[in-house]
């Protein structure tokens, strides 16, 4: 069963998935290159200067890249759903409705893990020279509160495509932004530890918040 | 697993992840809609008039709080506006029976501040380590170190551990009774390129060193603890061009130290409302005298002592924050609980939850009645009354949205 | 023990009633043929049976359990196809098969692989560069290949040309003939139904009209050429036993219950003289028109 949902997403987002992979490792490249020439221009101890003591760190520009990944693969994966009610083809199949619906999920956030993970490798291998192995699992913590509210980001998209309602999906994207609001508060070293418990929390009530959906798409949001 | 339960389990979910999101946005809203801009009042001890003078809201105050003009408030402040009493040719050659000299005061003055966020130490993987031999650094420094079961020195410019500055460090702190792992590090605050008082620590059993980096060899000092019982939970190192005073301690029981330089004495400022984690407090340090400033939720208390430490004056002054207000008593009525993730006094991201438990007895009674009597019909409306109840203004909009 | 079976089901629309206490059963092995018009219930019985809307009322039960609680196991046994033959577009031929091979393990890629291979496609063509009537085959295809045991299929004929609807239908009652399949089907193209189907639900205005046989449903009504002796207009509201009312000049074609000496009393019983009152043959449109009316 498992091995069906996962291999029709497989289907759906694999091309999503390559672009975004490139997209990413692609954009890791770039920084290590603007790292790079201004290590040349300013010298590696200003460099470390800024990153330790003025905490202006360096990769806080290519951060907002994983919530919005995490949105766009919630689109590819579920506008195809939403176009002439598949998601009751997708539902239909014989299991457990809410275990098809998690396991899509599942297959959702597993992606995007997988994906950020290769980011995080090749950004850990490109920047060994650089930065230290202390630095980079402090640096860790940073990219896992980001990840943590694009799977989050991502699950609020996706309920917006299986919710029925106006009303729901305007209480979702409000939802959406307001919480994606809180991770620009002040992008530095250390300071998003305390948020990673949050958002953690944030993605298992989201997750779970798919039966509700479910649900309702059940009972009688289906419109003739 | 049942499916029933799973999906109530699920309606209770997204209700969650509303009440999150609305008790973060709409106070934040309801503030931002109704805060006006509110400048802490700043007051100023003149020992030659001997007393208080503030600036609140661009007033300038005696300290009974009558208004004063700007010209006569400046010369009663010489150890303050002296640079323009200087250039206005009305600066006094004494002040308080004190001869004075602009190298004097530049020397003498010196103000640090104390927020929330600063006694909310953040442990870093790396500190900075700057040579104390008094050379102005042009550049970058090259030399960090981590701090934790040993000290590490990491060179930069060889991107590698600098083994030979690691030994000394370790063994010069060893050698004074250091004890691995390290539980704090204190630096300079303001983190300046010349620094002569290196670094501070506590070690595994409480003690207090200093470190310093003095060209390529280290110096480690120890300093007397006033009594066996004291501890440092937290330490500010001064930047003072008199080299008078080291820093600033802080007790697990919000009592104020300094250390003075030269003696290496703790000495204990009378000080007993302080709050670390909630307000300011202010150090200014003159020619003659030195002030601390506590700033509270409803008033800002001066303490004025004089160079050893014996209280000349105080001075309260009631301020009048945004709880105070009738937008903020709202507030404490209309939200039951706010989330907030950083406020502009505590630069810092984290999730905390406060609640206004004046809303339980009035709002949340109200809206808990009116869900009763709107959804009476429906089942299980008691249950979602009481919830109602519990999250407020939260709960009721969250219910009417999800039917 | 009846496959499908529905008791006094009850269904409305903010508070606008679709479904009026209707009762019908699916015997195993039989096909059932749900007709009626446009906002008559049908789809609104479908998506009750496959468990995607609770009913207001009533109990609807396929292989004895609720259809809103279907296990895994009984939807095993149950294929629908959906309005618009609903299939998922970005996957090609093969992927859509070895999709739901997986969840079907009584899956025949023989019944597959026969009835796709004939639209002489590619395994490597997407369902959505195919035509209507190519993805109606292949929906079919992946249907019959579940050997399921119930087949619900809602509006099979939606957009397909009389070519593709035929091969739809022969496929189809071929297969269930052979496999002993319990069927039930709607569409608004009733003559295909009349070919396939042993029985008949009439739905009108969420009501059930007719539940029977197609053999009663058809003796239930006939089909009649009146010749009047002299041409004279008759106001069809007058033929209170007329469901259809048909004039040309001195004929008048009337669908009616009644039996041919019934109706020349009760044309007697008007005063309208007829010369001739003879039965002619009638078609399952003709009939399901006769009880329901044009509009």
């Amino acid at each position: 069963m498992l091995k069906g949902v996962f291999y029709k997403e497989y289907i759906k987002t694999r091309r999503t998935l390559l672009w975004m992979l490139l997209v990413l490792i692609g954009a890791t490249f770039a920084l290590f290159l603007f790292v790079n020439h201004e290590i040349e221009v300013k010298q590696v101890s200003f460099f470390w200067f800024q990153q330790m003591v003025s905490n202006n760190l360096f990769f806080v520009w290519m951060l907002p890249v994983f919530p919005l990944m995490a949105a766009i693969f919630g689109v590819v994966q579920f506008l195809p759903e939403t176009i002439g009610r598949r998601f009751r083809l997708s539902l239909f199949m014989p299991e457990n409705e809410l275990v098809i619906s998690f396991s899509m999920l599942g297959f959702g956030l597993l992606a995007l893990t997988l994906l950020f993970t290769l980011q995080f490798v090749v950004f850990a291998v490109l920047f060994s020279g650089i930065i230290t192995l202390i630095w980079l699992l402090a640096a860790a913590k940073v990219f896992v509160c980001f990840w943590l509210f694009s799977f989050a980001t991502y699950l609020l998209i996706v309920l917006i495509f299986i919710a029925q309602k106006t009303t729901y999906r305007m209480v979702l994207a409000v939802t959406a932004l307001v919480q994606s609001s809180i991770l620009f508060i002040k992008p530095q070293l250390n300071i998003f530890d305390c948020l990673i418990p949050y958002a953690a929390i944030l993605v298992m009530l989201l997750f779970f918040s798919t039966s509700f959906f479910i649900h309702h798409y059940k009972t009688g949001s289906y419109e003739l | 697993m049942k499916n029933s339960f799973v999906k109530y389990f699920g309606r209770i979910c997204f209700l969650m992840v509303l009440i999150i999101t609305m008790a973060y946005l709409m106070p934040l809203v309801y503030k931002l809609m109704t805060e006006g801009k509110t400048n802490v009042p700043f007051i100023l001890y003149s020992p030659d008039k001997k007393g208080f003078f503030v600036i609140d809201g661009g007033k300038f105050l005696d300290e009974n709080r009558h208004p004063i003009a700007k010209k006569k408030f400046e010369s009663a402040l010489p150890l303050f506006f002296y640079s323009k009493l200087l250039k206005e040719g009305t600066m006094p050659d004494s002040v308080d029976g004190m001869a004075v000299s602009p190298v004097l005061l530049n020397t003498n003055n010196f103000n640090e501040s104390i927020y929330p966020i600063d006694v909310d130490i953040v442990e870093k993987p790396y500190y900075l380590l700057l040579n104390c031999s008094g050379v102005n650094l042009t550049n970058a420094p090259d030399f960090y170190f981590s701090a934790t079961s040993s000290f590490n020195v990491f060179n930069i410019k060889l991107n590698q551990t600098d083994t030979l500055l690691s030994r000394k460090m370790n063994m010069a702190a060893i050698r004074k009774g250091f004890v691995f792992p390290v539980k704090a590090v204190y630096g300079n605050k303001s983190v300046k390129m010349i620094n002569m008082d290196g670094n501070f620590f506590v070690d595994a059993c409480n003690n207090f060193f200093q470190i310093k980096l003095i060209s390529d060899s280290f110096s480690v000092s120890t300093f007397p603890f006033p009594d066996s019982f004291f501890r440092i939970s937290c330490f500010f190192n001064f930047d003072m061009r008199n080299h008078e005073l080291l820093g600033l301690a802080l007790t697990p029981d919000n009592q104020i130290f300094v250390l003075e330089h030269g003696t290496n004495n703790f000495i204990k400022i009378p000080i007993a409302d302080y709050r670390p984690n909630q307000d300011v407090l202010r150090f200014s340090n003159n020619v003659n005298h030195r002030t601390f400033t506590v700033i509270g939720d409803t008033v800002i208390t001066q303490y004025v002592y004089n160079k050893s430490f014996s209280e000349i004056a105080r001075y309260h002054y009631p301020i009048k924050r945004y709880e105070q207000t009738v937008a903020g008593k709202i507030q404490k009525y209309v939200f039951p609980f706010e989330i907030s993730f950083s406020s502009p006094n505590r630069l810092k991201v984290s999730p905390a939850i406060a609640f206004n438990f004046a809303s339980y007895f009035g709002l949340n009674l109200l809206l808990s009645l009116l869900y009763y009597v709107l959804r009476r019909s429906s089942s299980g409306v008691v249950k979602a009354a009481v919830f109602v109840y519990c999250t407020g203004l939260f709960g009721f909009i969250a219910l009417l949205v999800i039917k | 023990m009846a496959v499908i079976d529905v008791h006094n089901l009850s269904h409305a629309y903010n508070k606008k009633p679709v479904l009026k206490n209707v009762c019908f059963s699916v015997e195993k092995g039989r096909i059932l043929g749900i007709i009626g018009k446009n906002g008559a219930g049908k789809s609104t019985t479908i998506n009750v049976l496959n468990g995607f809307l609770f009913p207001n009322s009533g109990s609807v039960k396929v292989f004895g359990e609720n259809s809103n609680e279907l296990t895994a196991d009984t939807r095993r046994r149950i294929g629908v196809l959906f309005e618009g033959h609903l299939l998922h577009n970005y996957m090609t031929l093969k992927e859509v098969a070895n999709y739901t091979k997986s969840f079907f393990p009584q899956w025949d890629d023989e019944t597959y692989n026969k009835l796709t291979l004939r639209l002489k496609l590619l395994d490597k063509q997407k369902i959505s560069t195919l035509s209507c009537g190519q993805r109606s085959q292949v929906a079919l295809a992946l249907l019959l290949a579940q050997r399921a045991e119930l087949l619900i299929l809602d509006d099979f004929s939606m957009g397909l040309d009389p070519g593709y609807r035929r091969l739809f239908v022969e496929t189809l009652k071929s297969y269930v003939q052979y496999h002993n399949t319990t069927v039930l089907i709607t569409s608004h193209i009733i003559q295909d139904l009349e070919y396939l189907v042993d029985d008949i639900l009439l739905l009108n205005k969420g009501e059930a009209l007719f539940n029977g046989t197609l053999t009663s449903f058809m003796q239930s009504i006939a089909r009649y050429k009146v010749l009047l002796v002299e041409p004279q207009v008759v106001n069809p509201e007058v033929l209170w036993f007329a469901n259809d009312v048909f004039q040309v000049e001195n004929e008048l074609f009337i669908l009616s219950r009644l039996a041919l000496n019934e109706l020349l009393g009760a044309f007697a019983a008007l005063n309208i003289q007829v010369t001739q009152i003879k039965s002619i043959p009638m078609s399952l449109e003709d009939a399901f028109i006769g009880l329901t009316g044009k509009f």
